[in-house]
């Protein structure tokens, strides 16, 4: 319903006159009548269904925009009756109706879905090509569904769908749920019930996403050769039950997450490298998951969350500039080739220093590494540990820490560690909530030589000498000023070549 | 006409219904995807690309725009919100933002389209129809009778 005006309209457009006030807000001519009605209908769909009926008491040629417009949309904020109100009314049995919304939390059970029906059943005859229906509502998704509505057949046969979504609706048409339609671009069902198996077969389709459908056993894509989004999300706590995946046809997809899934190795190495386009993968949670193999050309973007099986991951992907890794660091987990990379790690569960030592060195070749953690604790190694370990991020540039739950009083330790990790980094940056401010360390370098006396005292028979050799120069910022009167002191006390602390202001 | 910079960019001349130039970079016109078009049909080769339909100081809020959401990529959604916020607000001191609207949907800029609409859109949330129409200008040409039959029409929306 959008933009239909762009040539037939040039005659309207022409009207405006070069030499009337141009801030035609304040000029007495009426601008916005003279708007053509698609634009009109644009504004309408901006706003709150319920204001874009009252435009209609504007002027005869609102009231005309309104009776044409092809959008019915009901939200929960709407009093009960009105949507049944609106159906049965004269004025809308001959509306078009290209888009029907509704979403109405249901709160009671023995709501009568027969209007529903018919409304539903209205829109279909009328070639409707936006359907989405929800009677769970944005936020609920860990809220039980007191009622289902039951999946109007009738859908089944809307050949002139582009866009559905369905959440909290329950399907009784036996096991298999077979959805084919032919212009159909984007499909999303939510919260469903009562799909065992799902068949997608729709040549146009775009984006399929399938969330939280309890008890799914198949899911299966043929004939969607244009898809290029997947989405698949089971019921967290149902990853253990066997679910079959079949979208080997897709062999253009660009996107793919899978979330609670126990997908197999073979499965992801197949699928993976038979989609040459794809740039995205989030593996979420799939436990039967032990070993990852990715080679791909494109991949720009891989995210692997809790898939706490794993043991090995081998990734040649020259192309990836970020990867997202969560969950428990373990020790020669990874061979990343990706020389663009950026990764982030948020450290989850408990390890041993040595351990995340390990872990952390296959991303030593990264362009900018991120980590995450509750507290900082984590991240402190013990001296012990630096005196006989090498640093794991040597090379690396940029290193950023989060931090959730901080304690100030550290801040020098971590500092001291972070130099430890990575000895030769432009830039440091700290994250720590709640202040949520980024607080930032640049540092400036001076070559040593190692035939001086006083480097002598420091790093001596290493191959590889520490950061305070080499520091020359360093500048913070955001920091508060009682961080940085200690941070000052550290770097005093040990940056052996040091000539200038400078500091920015927050 | 076609011109060529120092860094090999592109450079395209757009002209107004008020016969004003604007130069601005290929990349930052083809935001408009009738524009972009017409240099596909090759329409720019030559001289500079008439819009007829385009008042100079409209053409000038929608270029700052164009340049604006050219030259930024994804990753500064936020800041881009941001930006769009101020840009709007301030184009409504210039140009009508009807206008503008009017503008977008010719030049086919869906981003430009969306802003302008949503920003009409917020004018309009939580005022009377008086009030609407005060602000427009939009005269009420209902009969009494009329307005009651409309009003009794959609009495669900006024609850």
């Amino acid at each position: 319903m959008r933009r239909c005006c762009r040539m037939t309209n040039m005659a309207s457009m022409t009207t405006c006159p070069d030499n009337v006030n141009v801030a035609g807000v304040t000029a007495a001519t009426d601008r916005f009548s003279e708007l053509p009605e698609p634009l009109v209908h644009q504004i309408m769909h901006s706003l709150p269904f319920e204001e874009a009926a009252r435009m209609s008491l504007l002027s005869r040629v609102f009231k005309m925009a309104w009776n044409t417009f092809p959008v019915v949309c009901f939200n929960e904020d709407r009093p009960k009756g009105c949507f049944y109100d609106l159906f049965t009314r004269e004025g809308l049995r001959d509306r078009i109706i290209q888009k029907l919304s509704y979403r109405v939390k249901r709160v009671n059970k023995g709501t009568s879905d027969a209007l529903l029906d018919r409304a539903i059943g209205c829109a279909v005859e009328r070639k409707v090509r936006e359907l989405d229906l929800d009677f769970v509502g944005p936020l609920a998704d860990n809220v039980s569904i007191k009622q289902y509505y039951r999946f109007p057949l009738v859908v089944l046969s809307a050949n002139s769908i582009t866009v559905l979504s369905l959440k909290g609706l329950q399907f009784t048409e036996g096991d298999l749920v077979s959805l084919t339609y032919p212009s159909m671009l984007d499909l999303c069902i939510q919260r469903c019930k009562g799909i065992k198996m799902l068949r997608v077969c729709c040549v146009k389709l775009r984006t399929l996403k399938v969330e939280s459908c309890a008890s799914m056993e198949k899911i299966e894509v043929v004939d969607a050769p244009n898809l290029e989004s997947f989405f698949f999300a089971r019921v967290s706590g149902e990853h253990d039950l066997a679910c079959l995946v079949d979208i080997f046809s897709c062999k253009l997809l660009k996107h793919l997450t899978i979330k609670e899934v126990g997908i197999s190795n073979k499965w992801v190495e197949n699928h993976v490298s038979a989609m040459r386009l794809l740039e995205t993968v989030n593996l979420t949670g799939c436990k039967a998951l032990t070993e990852l193999k990715i080679c791909h050309k494109r991949l720009k973007s891989l995210q692997l969350n809790d898939c706490r099986s794993l043991v090995s991951v081998d990734i040649e992907a020259r192309s990836m500039e970020s990867f997202l890794y969560c969950g428990q660091p373990k020790p020669s987990l990874f061979t990343i080739e990706a020389p663009r990379l950026n990764a982030r790690i948020n450290l989850q569960g408990t390890s041993t220093y040595e351990d995340l030592r390990e872990f952390l060195v296959s991303f030593g070749h990264s362009r900018e590494v991120t980590l995450g953690c509750a507290s900082e604790k984590v991240l402190i190694f013990p001296d012990e540990l630096r005196d006989r370990g090498i640093s794991p991020l040597w090379g690396l540039k940029h290193l950023k820490v989060f931090v959730t739950s901080a304690d100030s009083r550290e801040l020098v330790d971590l500092v001291d560690s972070m130099l430890w990790l990575a000895p030769k980094p432009d830039v440091f940056t700290v994250n720590v909530q709640p202040d949520s401010v980024e607080k930032s360390l640049q540092f400036g370098y001076a070559f040593s030589r190692a035939d001086e006396e006083k480097d002598l005292f420091c790093c001596f028979g290493s191959p590889i000498k520490c950061w305070r050799h080499y520091v020359k120069e360093v500048t913070s910022s955001n920091f508060k000023p009682k961080e940085v009167k200690a941070l000052e002191k550290f770097f005093r006390d040990k940056a052996i070549r040091l000539e200038a602390i400078y500091c920015n202001a927050n | 006409m076609s011109i060529t910079t120092e860094n090999n960019e592109k450079m395209i001349t757009l002209m107004s219904s008020d016969g004003e130039e604007f130069v601005v970079e290929e990349a930052v016109a083809a935001q408009s995807q009738t524009i972009k078009h017409l240099i596909e049909d090759g329409c720019s080769t030559e001289g500079s690309i008439p819009l007829p339909n385009v008042t100079g100081r409209v053409l000038s809020e929608v270029i700052q725009y164009c340049k604006k959401h050219s030259s930024s990529d994804d990753k500064e959604e936020k800041e881009l919100e941001a930006w769009d916020a101020e840009f709007v607000k301030a184009a409504d001191d210039h140009v009508a933002l009807t206008d503008l609207m009017m503008a977008a949907n010719f030049l086919d800029i869906k981003g430009l389209l969306d802003l302008v609409a949503q920003t009409l859109a917020n004018m309009i949330t939580g005022k009377s129809p008086e009030e609407v129409r005060r602000m427009w200008n939009i005269k009420n040409d209902f009969t009494p009778e009329e307005a009651e039959k409309v009003r009794k029409e959609n009495q669900w929306a006024f609850e």
